[in-house]
């Protein structure tokens, strides 16, 4: 049950987004730590092609290290780009779980009537 | 605003009640019963559709947002409550469907 | 153009203004970096934006930093006998800064990253809303 395109897509999406969450977590928390690169996450570009190919389970989460220019201290991390990335994140992983919700609803509304 | 999903089932559902009261009134010759079991067949045909259609249109913008592709958050909301409203609508229909079928069932019995 | 597009344009917003005041906060801790007239005063550096075009429906994507145009190299002469850097006339050089017009920079600065991260504010609560579109049934 709920194994079509869209469901397999949404846990997909919701996945990696949990995974952006906690790289983003981890860079603000290292804030301050001397020589430290932020990690990025990204998925869309594999899970946009993933399910052109009809297998989004398949797409891959990768993290990349930013390669923006580091302070003093070797670090790179942007507090600003960081609490955006950590807003959209937690924006974004709302709106899917109300998706993968309403999905779950529709058929709650058919098996109940 | 139209529902247009909603407006392709309500639009089936003026050429029912009529039939529903042609039944009500006659004493039951068998060409009106047959003819009203073909209209809610096909009204219910139509009801389905319009919930597959207002799913699929959910399912493509839930994909998009899943992409990072959605630039309206609104437009697949907006979807999503109407292809819940619209199976709603459409359960309804079955279940009074069944229940009036279940009744007349019980009459014969 | 992708999802919550309000938030990225105004991230660049808040990253042009952070760097603005980076710039700002090195000016000022450079206001009497003392250098012998042999070589050039430090430069105080300036912030050069440009918007960013790049969405389908016309509407711009934010702004980015295109560049940091340095002052004047030549900065002032300032007649200080005793700093070691002295020549031999007792010149030295100091960097051409307006200390009033880096403030004033610097409130412009503050001011617009402060609006920008309004607006990052407003645009959660919207797509919020958006969000919970057809949830209080």
């Amino acid at each position: 049950m709920l194994n079509d395109v869209a469901s397999v897509t949404l846990s997909t999406a919701l996945s990696a987004l949990a995974a952006r969450q906690r790289v983003s977590a981890n860079n603000i928390a290292n804030l301050e730590t001397p020589n430290f690169r932020a990690g990025q996450v990204s998925f869309e570009d594999n899970l946009r092609r993933a399910v052109e190919a009809g297998e989004p389970a398949q797409a891959a989460v990768t993290l990349t290290t930013s390669t923006a220019p580091a302070g003093i201290n070797g670090n790179n991390v942007s507090l600003d780009t960081e609490t955006l990335i950590d807003q959209k994140t937690a924006l974004q992983y709302r709106l899917l779980s109300g998706a993968m919700s309403s999905k779950f609803g529709l058929i709650d509304t058919v098996l109940k009537g | 605003m139209t529902l247009s999903a909603i407006g392709a089932i309500s639009a089936a559902l003026p050429s029912f009640t009529p039939r529903t009261s042609d039944v009500t009134g006659l004493d039951g010759p068998g060409p009106a019963a047959a003819s009203t079991s073909s209209g809610f067949a096909a009204m219910l045909e139509k009801g389905i559709t319009a919930v597959e259609s207002a799913q699929s249109k959910a399912d493509g913008l839930a994909v998009h947002a899943a992409t990072g592709d959605l630039t309206d958050i609104h437009d697949y909301t907006i979807a999503a409550t109407q292809a819940a409203l619209v199976t709603q609508l459409a359960t309804t229909i079955r279940t009074k469907g069944v229940d009036a079928f279940n009744q007349i069932m019980g009459m014969q019995a | 153009m992708s999802i919550f597009s309000a938030i990225s344009t105004s991230g660049t917003g808040l990253s042009t203004f952070r760097t603005w005041i980076d710039v700002i906060a090195n000016n000022m801790a450079n206001l009497n970096t003392v250098k012998p007239t042999s070589e050039p005063a430090f430069q105080a550096q300036y912030v050069q934006a440009q918007d960013i075009a790049g969405r389908a429906d016309g509407i711009g994507a934010g702004v980015g930093i295109t560049a940091l145009p340095a002052s004047s190299a030549e900065g002032r002469l300032s007649y200080q006998p005793n700093n070691p850097l002295a020549d031999a006339k007792g010149y030295v050089r100091l960097p051409d800064i307006d200390m009033a017009e880096q403030m004033g920079n610097l409130i412009m600065a503050q001011r617009a990253f402060q609006a920008n991260a309004a607006v990052v504010d407003r645009a959660r609560d919207t797509y919020l809303d958006a969000i919970n579109i057809g949830k209080n049934r």
